[in-house]
């Protein structure tokens, strides 16, 4: 027997931050293609408002060795504002478009994740190795806006790299001899800074699961659910030192950074100190004596000084852009595995199914995925059609595994499960799933309208099916309720999401998912527990109108 | 009697409904800026590390700037000489990169070391909200518009680079740009005092324009948490893996993406609208931030052709334009931030400063040898809610007595519970312990005298013996055994590697045990046998989740369990309630009936209908189940032999 399943093993491996960065980029192009042109234009016209600045001076200091007059020097004046508050405005213009379009973006992933869980087999959501996966995927995106901050400084990262670029092309105008001493600088200063960011990233990657730990706890201190046991059993005691405890060591941890960082930032500075007192020699150097090449004016050696604080200031802040994007993909690691998890492993058959004539359980055994714990072992019966029948005998789990078995959320570890004669694999699964209908012991419904909720397929304006919803709310003894309700069967169901909303007791949500599973009219109606948390009452009543209910439909009681 | 003076405590459940207490308590004062500076930086300037190093850092980086334009004039005007000196020049370059070195080391040392210091006094007040929000009355959270206004607390609590926390660090970096900004403010004078006031006029119309947009976007922030919540909540819904069955069954995703492009539309309009307003005062802003450099390069270049100045001072001058410019920017910013993150901290500080708890009362309960329980004429409405959950409740119980509580689903059970344990108090009546009124005894007084099995048992990330003991500190570990195994937990937890030490669930270790359902029931009964001193014990369908096997045991060993104490059960399974002394029936808010199970069978209403509804149910399913039964042994015992036996015994019969 395989312990763990090939798929569980695959969750568990890291990937390379170049995949996790093609995720987020075909992520990108899928979702919001202008978004990604947004990012590209907010860097250049950031990168040419510095470009632009380290010229002002020249055209200043030629004017006035030309001999320009006040005149001159004004229009001149006027032209670089001009110019200056054109690229000011195109900059808040794209700020606002990046505003707008980053926090659409962030919405659409978690859209987008949603629409993944959706697409991956049944069986994985109950794999809790991929539910832990899918906890970490989305703690960065939620809790540390790691969507946004990663294309924000991907943005700065960009920008400081055209920056570079366009400050080299300036600098190599002078020498190149100058230039390749300013890098060997910029190299050191980078080896310098990766000591510190090898600290912070393994800070970082402990802060992590304390932080979700931390996050935790805060979150059941402030959950409302939890509120009596803390008044009650004075919990809120141990809480609070849970809270404290984990703050701290966090504090400690973070505290470790923040020396790191200014020791590197001292180191740095020093290197920097150097560059400047080369370029200011160099400058002086070219301006004095032709010994490094022609001599230069002085309007040129504000060039040379401008550009070259240019390249440092641009080059600390492509630094510190870097390290930070590359921290927030390491965040965003559960994320890409979590989009990359296959999908439909289901295996898809051919054939139509028609309507129930028999189900068949053919040796069938069942070991949990990743577990050796045996739930089924080679069970055989035989349901024909208009049969009405109880499961017993089995536990719990057990008996929901024979349901899930039977909606394929389940494959049979052995045997086989046959529909009318043929391997239920065999069969289309959107067409099968069609011919089956299922209360669930754990059954859920959705934040839609009361209609929706219990014909989910058909449209809101669809009178036959608005009719249908009603009689089969007369069946389930709804009607009064529903018909209190001010918008009556459009009625939404989530109070969080719609303030027009109702809240439904249990009883009355177990009256809706068993409306829900009547109006699909299939061909085999399970119903797994559907009574336990009804009052006898109600309970009774369900049950005396239980056939009429599920009429020539076969039935199977959990 | 007595207890009629007795002193009541406060109800803020109630009290406030009105909104114009709800402000008068949340808002005792209007929160100027000044007001909400002097109250974050009181705890900041207690320390005199912490001062000592702001200063240092304000000179230390506010020379830098300055310092930057000094170099380029003395380098000028070397050059500028006719006999222009290469050795001077880089001994004054040279020294500009010794000093350069000495002030940034300084800088970030003081800055970064003491960055810590600002994120554990954050956490103090987070710890503090945490303690009151986990303290403050229950009824409060029935309270939606209370709830919504104090939402909010948490924001300026949350991180590290906004709100409280980020304002600290903002005005500790802000000492250095004002340095900056003198020393350059006041060599631009000496050039022309017009460059000065330009500066300070951009100052003022960024900071007018900040701050218009903080409070234009502070106006729409419900409606952008609102938006965003319900995004949230429709995608973490759609994500749930609970809902994956009926998902798939149902196919229900079509619903979640119309809802989710219905939703989006609206958000990004409103985002539109919400970014609006800042790109409009923008060219404002950009056209005041070129004010200073339009203002001094003309003064300046008109000095230059008067010849009023040299090349080199020029240079100087235009380098410390750029540079004021530039730190003018920084201090208008740091402005409008404080003033924008002290607009969303004000919510906090009325939170941290407004008591909540349900505190006070002078009664004292006369204990003796157990607890008598009346309820005299109670009345019962949710905060705000028309409707009355129960009204005119009489109902009288016995020291030790067991009473069970049944009623129809909505009966008001569960809120009985919540007033027999006083986390709420009737509207009306009172409720007595041995002739005490209960709303007059301080609520940390009441509290210890039960144990309480509430319906949902979920349990807490923490170990069983915590959970069990309720505590970390002073746990009676034999006790702790003592209740799980009278719970018929300790099977399961003595299997466990780390026995009662073990942690549950998965969010704080991987090593966490997850519980099934009857067995987080199981670990709840356990945490109310732990408790000693309890007098009262209230469960509320503590079986549900059970077995009907556990179930049978439990109530087996209930006596034992009980030791004395008057017991209140809530359940409807009818049968399970026939070993309690009596019997009430809840129904439209009072008790309609009681008695025993005898008695109400005899007295043929609501009570007998419900027992005859459910037994007749029970019967027929019992039936159906063994004949089906029956068959499967039958099949499956031609191949499998006693397989079937072995899964008998887990299996539940007749539910």
């Amino acid at each position: 027997m395989k312990k763990a399943p090939a798929a569980a093993q695959k969750n568990t491996a890291d990937i390379s931050s170049f995949r996790i960065l093609k995720v987020l980029f075909s992520l990108l192009f899928a979702l919001d293609k202008k978004y990604f042109f947004i990012i590209v234009s907010n860097s250049l016209s950031g990168s040419a408002l510095s470009i632009f600045m380290i010229y002002i001076p020249l055209v200043f200091i030629q004017g006035y060795q030309a001999g320009w007059g006040l005149p001159h020097f004004v229009s001149a004046l006027l032209l670089i504002c001009l110019v200056r508050y054109l690229l000011l405005q195109t900059r808040e213009w794209l700020k606002k478009q990046a505003n707008i379009r980053s926090e659409l973006f962030n919405e659409k992933v978690t859209q987008e994740f949603a629409s993944k869980v959706m697409r991956l087999d049944y069986a994985k959501l109950e794999d809790t190795e991929v539910l832990d996966l899918k906890e970490r995927a989305l703690f960065p995106i939620v809790s540390y806006g790691g969507i946004y901050a990663l294309w924000e400084w991907f943005t700065d990262l960009l920008a400081a790299l055209i920056t570079l670029l366009g400050v080299l092309t300036i600098l190599l105008l002078f020498s190149y001899w100058f230039v390749l001493a300013l890098l060997l600088l910029a190299i050191v200063n980078l080896i310098l800074l990766k000591q510190f960011t090898l600290v912070m990233q393994e800070v970082q990657q402990t802060i992590i699961p304390i932080n979700r730990r931390y996050g935790y706890y805060v979150n059941i201190a402030t959950n409302q659910d939890f509120q009596k046991e803390f008044r009650i059993y004075g919990m809120n005691e141990i809480l609070e030192r849970k809270i404290e405890y984990f703050t701290l060591e966090m504090s400690s941890w973070l505290k470790n950074i923040y020396v790191a960082q200014a020791k590197a930032e001292s180191k740095v500075a020093v290197v920097n100190g150097l560059t400047r007192f080369i370029t200011y020699g160099y400058a002086a150097v070219r301006v004095l004596t032709s010994s490094f090449g022609s001599k230069i004016g002085l309007g040129q050696f504000t060039v040379i000084i401008g550009a070259a604080e240019s390249f440092s200031a641009s080059l600390m802040a492509g630094v510190k852009a870097v390290l930070q994007f590359i921290q927030y993909l390491h965040h965003l690691q559960p994320f890409a595995r979590f989009m990359l998890l296959p999908e439909a492993g289901q295996q898809e058959g051919d054939l139509q199914p028609s309507a129930h004539e028999s189900l068949t359980f053919e040796h069938v055994t069942f070991v949990y995925p990743g577990t050796d714990k045996v739930i089924l072992d080679d069970i055989s019966f035989t349901i024909n059609r208009g049969e009405k029948i109880s499961i017993v005998g089995l536990n719990n789990a057990g008996k929901s595994t024979i349901v899930k078995l039977i909606c394929r959320l389940f494959e049979p570890t052995a045997g086989k499960i046959l529909w009318n004669g043929a391997d239920i694999r065999d069969y289309k699964y959107e067409a099968y799933l069609q011919q089956l209908s299922c209360v669930f012991q754990d059954f859920q419904l959705f934040p839609f309208s009361i209609f929706a909720n219990i014909a989910p397929r058909r449209d809101e304006s669809d009178q036959a099916a608005r009719a249908r919803v009603q009689e089969i709310l007369a069946e389930v003894d709804l009607t009064d309720k529903i018909s209190e309700l001010p918008a009556g069967i459009d009625t939404k169901l989530d109070k969080s999401l719609y303030e027009d909303a109702t809240d439904l007791s249990v009883g009355q949500k177990q009256k809706i998912a068993i409306a829900r599973a009547i109006c699909k009219e299939a061909s085999l109606v399970i119903l797994d527990e559907p009574t336990a948390a009804l009052d006898p009452l109600t309970e009774s009543e369900i049950y005396e109108h239980f056939n009429q209910l599920t009429r020539e439909s076969t039935t199977i009681f959990i | 009697m007595s207890e009629v003076e007795q002193q009541q405590r406060v109800n803020p459940a109630f009290d406030l409904l009105d909104e114009d207490k709800r402000r008068a308590v949340l808002r005792p004062r209007q929160y100027t800026l000044p007001y909400m500076l002097r109250f974050i930086s009181s705890p900041v300037l207690k320390s005199r590390r912490i001062v000592l190093a702001g200063l240092g850092y304000a000179v230390s980086s506010g020379l830098l700037p300055v310092l930057a334009s000094f170099i380029v004039y003395y380098l000028t005007m070397i050059l500028q000489s006719p006999a222009g000196d290469l050795e001077t020049l880089l001994l004054y370059a040279g020294g500009y990169a010794v000093l350069f070195i000495i002030l940034s080391v300084l800088a970030t040392n003081l800055l970064n070391r003491n960055y810590n210091f600002f994120m554990e006094l954050r956490i103090g007040y987070m710890n503090q909200a945490l303690r009151r929000y986990m303290l403050m009355d229950l009824g409060l959270f029935e309270n939606s518009a209370f709830l919504d206004e104090i939402g909010k607390w948490s924001w300026a609590l949350s991180s590290n680079n906004a709100g409280l926390e980020g304002t600290w660090h903002k005005l500790f970096e802000l000492g250095g740009t004002a340095v900056s900004v003198l020393l350059l403010g006041l060599l631009l004078s000496w050039q022309s005092p017009v460059i000065m006031l330009a500066g300070i006029a951009f100052v003022i119309v960024y900071y007018f324009i900040q701050a218009n947009i903080a409070r234009y976007k502070y106006e729409r922030r419900e409606e952008q948490v609102r938006l965003a919540r319900r995004l949230g909540r429709l995608s973490d819904l759609a994500a749930d893996f609970r809902y994956g069955k009926d998902m798939r069954l149902f196919r229900i995703y079509g619903l979640f993406r119309s809802a989710f492009d219905s939703l989006t539309v609206s958000f990004e309009k409103f985002l539109r609208l919400f970014h609006a307003r800042e790109f409009q005062l923008s060219f404002a802003g950009s056209l005041s931030l070129l004010l200073i450099d339009v203002v001094s390069f003309f003064i300046l270049s008109s000095n230059l052709v008067a010849g009023a100045i040299t090349l080199p001072q020029f240079l100087m001058l235009i380098t410390a334009v750029t540079l004021f410019g530039q730190q003018m920017l920084v201090l208008a910013e740091g402005f409008a931030y404080v003033k924008r993150d002290m607009l969303y901290f004000a919510d906090t500080m009325s939170f941290l400063q407004a008591d909540l708890r349900t505190s006070g009362g002078s009664g004292q309960i006369n204990i003796g040898d157990g607890i008598e329980i009346e309820f005299e004429q109670v009345s019962f409405s949710y905060p705000g809610a028309d409707q009355q959950v129960l009204t005119d409740l009489n109902l009288k119980i016995g020291k030790g007595e067991k009473v069970a509580l049944v009623g129809v689903n909505g009966a008001g059970k569960t809120t009985l519970v919540k007033l027999l344990t006083g986390l709420y108090q009737p509207t009306q009546g009172r409720i007595l312990f041995n002739g005490t009124d209960i709303s007059t005894v301080p609520q940390q007084e009441l509290f210890p005298l039960f144990s309480v099995v509430f319906q949902e048992c979920e349990p807490l990330a923490l170990t069983v013996a915590e959970i069990v003991a309720g505590t970390d500190e002073g746990i009676d570990r034999e006790r702790v055994v003592a209740a799980l195994k009278a719970a018929g937990l300790w099977d399961k937890v003595s299997t466990f590697p780390q026995g009662i030490d073990q942690p549950l669930l998965k969010y704080v270790t991987d090593e966490g045990k997850i519980l099934s359902g009857g067995e987080n029931q199981k670990l709840a009964i356990a945490r109310a046998l732990y408790r000693k001193d309890s007098r009262v014990m209230v469960l509320d369908e503590p079986t549900a989740s059970l077995d009907a096997l556990a179930e049978t045991k439990i109530y087996q060993d209930l006596e034992r369990i009980l030791a004395g104490r008057t017991a209140f059960f809530i359940s409807h399974r009818l049968a399970s309630t026939r070993f309690c002394d009596r019997i009430a029936l809840l129904d439209g808010g009072r008790i309609k009936e009681q008695g025993t199970h005898e008695e109400l069978m005899a007295l043929g209403g609501l009570y007998r209908e419900m027992f005859t509804a459910q037994s007749k149910y029970y019967r027929e399913r019992e039936q159906n189940s063994k004949q089906r039964s029956e068959q499967n042994s039958e099949r499956r015992a031609e191949r499998n032999g006693k397989r079937l036996a072995e899964q008998l015994p887990n299996g539940e019969l007749g539910r």
